[in-house]
């Protein structure tokens, strides 16, 4: 009895991990890459800015999880490869049902590499050294791509 | 017999409170140019968030990544122009906890670069006398 009792209990634990790992309380539901004009590229030069502009959800349903708000902190980073040539971030706080839209410029150098370049976008509750052991993703990481030519 | 059951429940809850993901960097010591991995141990299939910050306290890397049966890694290709010293990473993960490394970036030994010509030279002389010697030789046999 007391066996059964412990799968059940084991099991449910499991099933709330799980639950808790793939429900996440943001949704990046768009990345589009502009230049400094406010249009929509992929393709840059160096010593361009590329803007990345982000559209951030809270589901409403969430209300019951956070009634007031989420907050997050945000990371818009570029890469070359394995280096990461860029970064630009915000603070904020969504409410459930509510969207948050971030444009966050990078600037691209003269000297840099061209090709390929990379963007990876993570909503966090903070950094890792900040929050320890309390650090979580808020939701799952976007990317989008760039070309730079010279 | 619910002793056992206690004490069960203590040395679970204490195994899962010391649980801390483990970090390797590899090497631990790089110039500016080269690369990093991370290589980060946890639990099952939880997500890890991994910051690097410089000497001066700015960060110069994030990523995230999911672990895959416990395990996984990340690349830093550190950048040419990253400060000399010591740099911290920042491990976070959802279930195994947080724990940090250290990795140092030492300064790029270089200078100038001569190229040896004595070689090329004495090789030429060498092929230089061999001829004459065999010109010589062929004149004294015809004479």
């Amino acid at each position: 009895m007391k066996k059964a009792l412990l799968a059940v209990v084991a099991a449910a634990s499991l099933a709330a991990v799980v639950l808790a790992q793939t429900t996440m309380p943001i949704q990046i539901v768009s990345v589009v890459t502009k230049n400094y004009k406010g249009e929509p590229t992929p393709k840059f030069k160096r010593g361009d800015v590329i803007i990345v502009e982000t559209k951030l959800e809270c589901p409403t349903g969430y209300y019951y999880y956070a009634p007031a708000g989420v907050s997050y902190l945000e990371l818009i980073t570029m890469w070359y490869k394995n280096t990461m040539m860029g970064l630009t971030l915000t603070r904020d706080t969504i409410m459930p049902g509510g969207t948050k839209i971030f444009g966050g410029g990078i600037a691209t150098r003269v000297g840099d590499p061209t090709g390929t370049y990379n963007f990876k976008i993570f909503v966090w509750n903070g950094f890792p050294s900040e929050m320890g052991t309390a650090w979580a993703p808020l939701a799952d990481p976007a990317t989008t791509s760039v070309t730079v030519t010279p | 017999m619910k002793a056992k059951w206690v004490l069960a429940a203590c040395l679970f809850a204490a195994a899962l409170a010391l649980a801390a993901p483990t970090i390797t960097v590899t090497p631990r010591t790089a110039a500016p140019g080269s690369i990093v991995t991370i290589s980060i141990t946890g639990q099952y299939a939880e997500t890890c968030g991994i910051e690097i910050r410089d000497p001066a306290n700015a960060v110069v890397f994030t990523d995230q990544i999911t672990l895959s049966n416990g395990a996984g890694s990340v690349q830093w290709g550190i950048p040419s122009d990253a400060r000399v010293g010591d740099y911290t990473v920042y491990v976070s993960c959802t279930a195994s906890g947080a724990a940090t490394a250290t990795l140092t970036v030492t300064p790029l030994v270089g200078g100038e670069v001569k190229k040896d010509h004595a070689p090329f030279i004495f090789t030429l002389a060498v092929a230089a006398i061999a001829a004459a010697s065999f010109v010589l030789l062929k004149r004294e046999l015809k004479g």
